[in-house]
């Protein structure tokens, strides 16, 4: 049995380490339920900008000519492809260029198979990479460290939550009382999407801090058992890197095209990209790499000296290293990609779930914290606008940037940063709308009514400009644009039900409160 | 000040007796290497998390630094036995 004390103690921290995180925590789990869909959303930001020609493709080598004509191609460095798929019908091409330091090491390019016009620019489009930055690293170097120890956190939450919930974890497992006060009603809404997402919320937390933190065991390991030679420990785990030297000779008789579908055509390999090293030198490698048909996390990277045709397996499908085999089983359950969409709007679902237990702990808090006299009413604003920035806030950050993606032009200067800035300008206002509101509730209300119109306004403009484009799209099997705009909507029309249910429960809370005083 | 000591005492003292453990158990396990650093790797945070529970419940700081420094000393000794050996 669990005593009392250590129960008070673990609460207490509970409590106070999931207050603390609770921002960061939103972030993480609202960027990466949207971040889930990362690949729908830049096809839904691309597509409906770009036509795309009809006919045979052209073959990985022309591709590649084409990718580096006209640019400062830095051939000891990189050229990669991505290769194109019935839902993103282009290649994206990134070309490594010569550069000082400071500068940008690569441009990118999207190019039609067909034609083989380079379309746009590749990073012009960068709210999906944006989302998924904010996910993980909050789009800063730094950021991935500090996620990792709100994660670390959040797995102590989860343990600890238990902990605190075991004797009843059976009992009231669907224990969720509509009628009572407001506190039961929080609480049983925490701990049910607690307990109903623990496995899902387990392997996040798991998967979460082998990402971000396994740098910590890696230098650990590097130095005590292997003495310091970290690629020691890196051959063990199965990183095989490619090691070419240039030797300043001109390439002869090399057929990419040929060593290619070689490759392609193998049972089961799904190629997704082709990477060169050292291109047009005799010592030119190409790597190809990609899924494998059947298999969860499994995947395939050959690289294929293009003179001597010597091959080198990095990751061999059947005979796999356990540590890259393990760890891409645990992306694929972090990331749901192992089966289809449904399994992804699952994940988002649990994900938005999460977020609501995020918003539910918090009010928690604040309402225990406003019962105790003793306590500041200073510190009880803080946490109220704390709460209301880090979760309204980033709703509403998140439509601004969704809009702006949207509506500036493509060939504005700096157009992700653009996007960037748009998304802290959301947060900043709606951190000033915190600071000078009255009242928490109508405020939220606010924020989300806002954030609702940004997506009822971002779908009537693809409905004025992008509706043909985006119906031949979907005509075409490309229904990433419309599939998108409606869940915009959906989730627009969700935003505006809460905030009308908040306003109409602040006004009938008025109206006691008036009445009582009568 | 307690809740604050006692995040330390979590963070760092779960941290070094994490990696501690799992030097050690990366060399009893009787598996291939590969196996090794990945049971090393899934099981390493969870116990971290566990040394941070016990701290959190602990009576103090002090307790909570003393439970760390214990365990770390006793697994930190079989670590530099087996390397010794």
């Amino acid at each position: 049995m669990l005593s009392k004390t250590f129960l008070k103690r673990i609460t207490h921290a509970h409590s106070w380490l999931g207050l603390i995180i609770s921002g960061l925590l939103f972030v993480v789990f609202f960027c990466g339920s949207i971040a889930l869909y990362r690949a729908e959303i830049n096809e839904w930001a691309v597509q409906p900008h770009l036509s795309f020609a009809q006919g045979e493709h052209k073959s990985v080598s022309e591709i590649m000519e084409i990718a580096i004509t006209g640019q400062e191609f830095d051939a000891k460095e990189h050229l990669t492809l991505l290769l194109p798929t019935d839902e993103t019908p282009y290649y994206r091409a990134y070309v490594d260029v010569l550069h000082d330091k400071g500068e940008e090491d690569h441009v990118a390019f999207l190019i039609d198979p067909v034609s083989g016009e380079k379309l746009v620019e590749g990073d012009k489009f960068f709210l999906a990479e944006f989302i998924y930055k904010l996910h993980y690293d909050l789009n800063f170097s730094a950021g991935s460290y500090i996620i990792g120890f709100v994660t670390l956190i959040f797995f102590f939450a989860l343990v600890s939550g238990v902990f605190i919930h075991a004797k009843k974890l059976v009992a009231n497992f669907f224990k969720y009382r509509t009628e009572q006060n407001k506190r039961s009603k929080l609480l049983d809404m925490h701990n049910v999407i607690g307990v109903m997402s623990l496995p899902f919320t387990l392997m996040y937390a798991i998967s979460g801090l082998i990402f971000n933190l396994v740098i910590i065991y890696q230098i650990a390991f590097a130095l005590v058992l292997y003495k310091g030679d970290q690629q020691a420990l890196l051959d063990d785990a199965g990183y095989i890197s490619i090691q070419t030297e240039w030797q300043d000779k001109p390439w002869k008789n090399v057929d990419i095209d040929q060593i290619y579908k070689q490759i392609a055509s193998r049972e089961n390999y799904q190629p997704l990209f082709v990477r060169m090293y050292n291109y047009g030198d005799e010592s030119a490698v190409i790597h190809v790499g990609g899924g494998m048909a059947q298999q969860i996390g499994g995947r395939f990277d050959v690289a294929t000296e293009l003179t001597s045709l010597k091959e080198t397996v990095i990751n061999d499908p059947i005979n796999t290293n356990m540590v890259r085999k393990g760890l891409q089983v645990v992306a694929n359950l972090h990331f749901g990609n192992y089966a289809g969409f449904d399994l992804r709007l699952l994940y988002f679902i649990l994900g938005i779930a999460v977020c609501i237990l995020i918003v539910a702990g918090n009010l928690l808090w604040l309402d225990k914290y406003s019962r105790q006299r003793e306590n500041s009413a200073k510190v009880l604003r803080f946490t109220g606008q704390y709460t209301l920035v880090s979760t309204a806030g980033v709703i509403l950050a998140t439509a601004v940037a969704f809009l702006l993606e949207r509506v500036l032009p493509i060939g504005m200067h700096e157009r992700d940063q653009v996007l960037i800035y748009g998304f802290i300008t959301g947060l900043c206002l709606s951190a000033i709308a915190a600071y000078f509101t009255d009242n928490m509730k109508n405020c939220l209300a606010n924020l989300l009514k806002i954030s609702a119109f940004i997506g009822i306004v971002l779908v009537c403009y693809d409905l004025i400009f992008f509706f043909n484009k985006i119906t031949v799209l979907a005509m075409n099997g490309q229904t990433n644009s419309a599939w998108t705009d409606l869940i915009i909507l959906l989730l627009s029309a969700f935003f505006l039900c809460i905030a009308n249910n908040l306003i109409k429960k602040e006004k009938e809370h008025v109206m006691l409160e008036t009445s009582a005083t009568a | 000040m307690n809740m604050w000591g006692k995040s330390f005492a979590a963070i760092f003292g779960g941290c070094l007796l994490s990696i501690s453990i799992m030097l050690n158990l990366n060399q009893l396990l009787p598996a291939a290497i590969d196996v090794r650093l990945l049971v090393g790797l899934l099981i390493a945070f969870p116990i971290w998390v566990a040394v941070m529970v016990w701290c959190y419940a602990s009576d103090n700081t002090k307790q909570a630094w003393l439970r760390c420094l214990g365990l770390l000393a006793i697994s930190a000794g079989v670590n530099a036995a087996m390397m010794v050996s």
